[in-house]
């Protein structure tokens, strides 16, 4: 579930009085981040919690084990991509491997 | 055109700040920022990982923009590519502006690196590129918007210490409940610090 702006400040008091019920979600209960799908705002926050642990604990300490989320991210991205063709998001081609990019212009 | 750039440095190490960084939606300093998604994600050759992400914005703007402009719907895109490095520890996003490119491009670069000085301390680097196109009172209009940026800017440096304290905190509690029976590294090396 997300949290409003205003959950958001009134929780940004003292450390270490989150509410418990926090602790009965994913092991990194963050406040979550939609999806501009929101059909896809599930799948995404699955995909998120797998590569912020993987983030946190594999790669940022230079393990260079397989990624595990290959699968959640599949399917995040299959739906993300449906999306934004219906929302018509201008979205400018991926070129990831490569140097970075020039911004277009319009 | 007009070039905005300011460094700032954080009192916390580079893989705190560079986890908060990934992680700084939702905030309360950017209400604004609706959706972000990832577009797509990749480790190159060298062991940096690329990503690049859609974030959706819905911003509320000002009714003489709206009348000014003609545009009915407040709904923004930017498309930001970034690259970590860990073994360099460098963490590097670029963004710039996908709705609106006919009126106006923002274009910007963050640069997350530790302190040469100090290994506790992270130093951000900031810079836009603002660009209004065929409105005659440009020179104007892009000094609002290096204002607005900078004040963004700050907004963004507070977001990401509420960041650092959240995942700070979830640390400690997470160490509490589990005693020792869940091993998290993570949680040792804040424990430790």
């Amino acid at each position: 579930m997300s949290l409003s702006p205003t959950g958001l400040e009134q929780q940004v008091g003292p450390p270490g009085f989150a509410p418990l019920s926090f602790l009965s979600r994913a092991v990194f209960f963050f406040p979550e981040m939609n999806s501009v799908g929101e059909a896809c705002t599930e799948l995404k926050r699955e995909y998120d919690t797998c590569f912020n642990r993987w983030f946190a604990e594999k790669f940022l300490k230079g393990d260079r084990s397989g990624d595990p989320c290959t699968e959640s991210f599949r399917k995040y991205q299959r739906c993300v991509q449906a999306a934004i063709k219906e929302k018509e998001i201008p979205i400018d081609g991926v070129d990831f491997m490569g140097p970075n990019k020039d911004k277009p212009e319009s | 055109m007009k070039i905005w750039a300011s460094e700032h440095i954080f009192n916390h190490p580079w893989e705190t700040v560079t986890k908060a960084a990934m992680q700084k939606y939702p905030n309360p300093m950017n209400p604004s920022v609706f959706g972000v998604d990832v577009l797509d994600r990749s480790v190159d050759t060298e062991g940096r990982l690329h990503s690049t992400r859609l974030l959706s914005t819905e911003w509320g703007l000002p009714a003489l923009a709206k009348s000014m402009f003609g545009v009915t719907r407040t709904c923004t895109y930017v498309q930001e590519h970034s690259v970590v490095d860990p073994k360099q520890q460098t963490f590097e996003l670029q963004s710039t502006n996908i709705s609106f490119t006919n009126l106006v491009s923002v274009d910007e670069k963050l640069t997350y690196k530790p302190h040469p000085q100090d290994p506790e301390k992270t130093v951000l680097t900031q810079e836009a590129l603002i660009s209004v196109k065929g409105v005659s009172l440009s020179n104007h209009l892009e000094g609002l918007m290096a204002k607005t940026i900078s004040v963004n800017a700050s907004k963004g440096r507070e977001a990401m210490e509420w960041v650092i304290r959240r995942l700070n905190t979830e640390i400690e509690e997470l160490t509490a409940t589990a005693r020792g029976t869940m091993r998290s590294p993570m949680a040792a090396a804040v424990a430790d610090k």
